[in-house]
């Protein structure tokens, strides 16, 4: 056998008994696979099971209106939902919770009625970023040029019928209708959407979504990679010549968590401050986002640790952390704004630093939300960090049994 | 068994060792261990692999807790680990160092773990790295190091907090002539200046010139223990087969641990 086939054959040997390489090799992009196609998959706006969740308030009860409201029903890619008032419409969106509102006014059916113009209100997220609200006007758009279209046919056809004494021939009839209905096409509208941006203190650059993310990605990785150096202690001996020395283990273990805890803290940091500089990111409330930053590079570090406390080697650990940071990316909102995503992707990401994390830097550099908006993220990413201890704290083992 | 005639437990006893067992699961690995060093005093640990030995150094550095018996350092318990830690020096078989930092950061670093600061901490370095040949190269980091300066810095790093007793576990694993005959020499000063060595190697030549007494391990029990002349005096009783060189210590190792495999 030639020599390039032994050593092929030997190098497949080595890869096949590494049965852990071998399952991790499909296993890994399988799962990435199934988590960023599930994420995906949900943008599709023509998906069944990804209608878009309209605020709509319908002020007018006239017949144009049912017209509309019926007509909105039957939209597939929408589902509507009836608040009591205007602003109630508008809050979520203004919120960030939805992409758009529907606000049907009063006396909107009699105007038309009587031939005068009126219209219907598209609020739409803040956000040029959120393709949902594209969507959402779209449709709006479409119903308002159909209702249109066939009542001004309606309404020429019986006017050619009434001028002609009902004596034309239909030819003559469908001539004249259609001249009409070209004219009144040409002419404004009687029913239009009247578009509204939900605030104008919005911040919609993209970096603002783009920074926080990466950082947070990235932080993971360096922690991943920093706890390793525990792994690597304890395969090279120094962890034992550590333990016998006149230390506690927790101060061992404390100080080298402690390390960490603050490079990820000045990595996240550091590309804060590069994104305000190059990039212009907005940090909205200063102290919200310093507080975000520590308790985001808490969760990280104390993630960290339990990874190390659930492998036994660095060739284990690799696979695993790649998983971890890649799988909490995507479901949490690291490399595309969480509110874009539907409303059960958005709470599964809450089992992700990420997502909470995310949740609170969007709150604060998208809408503009104020320092108040953020404790929620920040309670949430102190208990991730102390469930993460706390679980680590039990599996840790400080010695390996021989 | 050959029992220990040449010294008694006294008042320069550094180690002292009891009946120490230890069990991992339902495999008891060793198995009522006792011996003792004095200070001044190079012991030597012999055995096959997986015999006892490291655990047994594991357990008399704190590293494993013992299952039963008992070991004193210097008068003070090992079960008092706070306290003991300082009595005891540990040059483990791996190159225990950070391969990323430099020869005086990491002596800087495990003398300053021990407690030793300052001007004592520089001076201490500045002895041991010219002790173990390493004071031109101490800003040069360990992973530019050949494998003999590794092991020389890692005999060096055990020995910042000046520990009356040190377990060297097979320090010249991997080592040239030169670094051999360094790593020797300074246990004899070691030995000279009172500190009690408990060394562990496969290799029967050096326990022959360094050991002032020898136990061998097997199976978790010491089955030999007393000076070199003892060891072979009882070697001789059953001659080698095929042999015609005189008896030295290997003859007399694989007399009491046998020719099969051990691990």
């Amino acid at each position: 056998m030639p020599t390039v086939f032994i050593i092929m054959q030997k190098d497949l040997r080595q890869f096949v008994n590494d049965r852990r390489a071998l399952v991790m090799s499909v296993l890994i992009p399988f799962f990435l696979m199934l988590i960023i196609g599930t994420v995906f998959g949900s943008f599709s706006s023509t998906g069944s099971t990804s209608k878009v969740e309209v605020p709509i308030f319908v002020g007018d009860q006239g017949a144009v209106a049912q017209q509309m409201v019926q007509a909105l029903q039957q939209a597939s890619n929408l589902t509507l939902e009836m608040e009591t008032s205007a602003a109630d419409a508008r809050k979520p969106v203004e919120n960030g919770d939805r992409p758009a509102a529907i606000i049907i006014p009063s006396g909107l059916s009699d105007a038309i009625q009587q031939g005068k113009a009126a219209s219907i209100v598209v609020v739409t997220s803040p956000s040029s970023q959120d393709y949902r609200a594209v969507v959402v006007e779209s449709t709006v758009q479409n119903i308002v040029q159909n209702f249109t279209a066939a009542r001004i046919a309606g309404q020429v056809a019986a006017d050619a019928v009434q001028a002609n004494g009902g004596t034309a021939d239909a030819a003559t009839v469908a001539s004249q209708a259609s001249q009409q209905a070209a004219a009144q096409l040409a002419k404004q509208p009687l029913l239009s959407v009247q578009p509204e941006k939900a605030t104008s203190s919005t911040h919609d650059s993209s970096y603002n979504q783009v920074v926080p993310g990466y950082a947070i990605m990235f932080a993971l990785f360096a922690v991943g990679g920093g706890i390793e150096s525990i792994l690597q202690e304890k395969e090279a001996g120094v962890w034992k010549r550590l333990l016998i020395a006149p230390i506690s283990r927790w101060s061992l273990l404390g100080g080298k968590l402690l390390a960490r805890f603050i490079i990820a803290v000045g990595q996240i940091g550091l590309l804060f401050i590069a994104g305000r500089i190059f990039f212009g990111i907005n940090v909205g409330s200063i102290p919200g986002v310093i507080l975000l930053i520590v308790t985001t590079a808490l969760a990280t570090t104390a993630l960290g640790m339990l990874l190390v406390s659930v492998v036994k080697t660095r060739a284990q650990l690799q696979p695993v952390t790649t998983v971890v940071v890649l799988a909490f990316s995507a479901l949490g909102g690291s490399w595309w704004p969480l509110f874009l995503m539907p409303n059960w992707l958005q709470q599964l990401a809450k089992v992700t630093l990420n997502g909470w994390a995310m949740i609170g830097f969007n709150n604060l550099m998208i809408f503009d939300k104020g320092f108040m908006s953020v404790v929620p993220s920040l309670l949430a990413l102190v208990v991730y960090s102390l469930v993460c201890f706390g679980l680590a704290i039990r599996l840790f083992q400080f010695q390996e049994a021989s | 068994m050959i029992a220990a005639q040449s010294t008694a437990v006294g008042t320069s006893t550094i180690l002292d060792v009891r009946d120490l067992h230890k069990t991992f699961g339902e495999r008891e690995v060793v198995r009522g261990v006792s011996f003792h060093i004095n200070a001044g005093e190079i012991f030597g640990l012999l055995g096959p692999n997986g015999a006892g030995k490291s655990t047994t150094i594991n357990m008399l550095a704190t590293y494993l807790a013992p299952t039963s018996g008992s070991a004193t350092v210097s008068g003070i318990p090992i079960t008092e680990r706070d306290r003991v830690k300082r009595s005891i020096g540990l040059v483990p078989q791996e190159i225990a160092l950070y391969e990323d930092l430099s020869a005086e950061e990491n002596m800087r670093f495990f003398g300053e773990v021990y407690g030793i600061h300052g001007a004592a901490l520089t001076a201490r370095i500045d002895e041991l790295l010219e002790r173990v040949g390493l004071l031109e190269r101490r800003r040069e980091k360990v992973s530019t190091f050949s494998g003999g300066m590794q092991r020389r810095l890692n005999l060096a790093a055990g020995l910042i907090h000046e520990p009356p007793l040190l377990m060297l576990d097979e320090p010249t694993v991997g080592v040239d002539p030169q670094t051999r005959e360094a790593i020797f020499e300074l246990a004899e000063q070691l030995r000279d200046s009172g500190t009690g060595i408990l060394y562990t190697t496969h290799y029967m030549e050096e326990a022959e010139r360094l050991c002032d007494r020898i136990a061998i391990i097997d199976e978790g029990v010491i089955v030999a223990e007393g000076t070199l002349a003892e060891l072979l005096e009882h070697g001789t009783a059953e001659p080698v087969a095929h042999s015609d060189r005189p008896h030295g210590l290997a003859e007399v190792f694989l007399q009491f641990t046998g020719k099969q495999y051990r691990d």
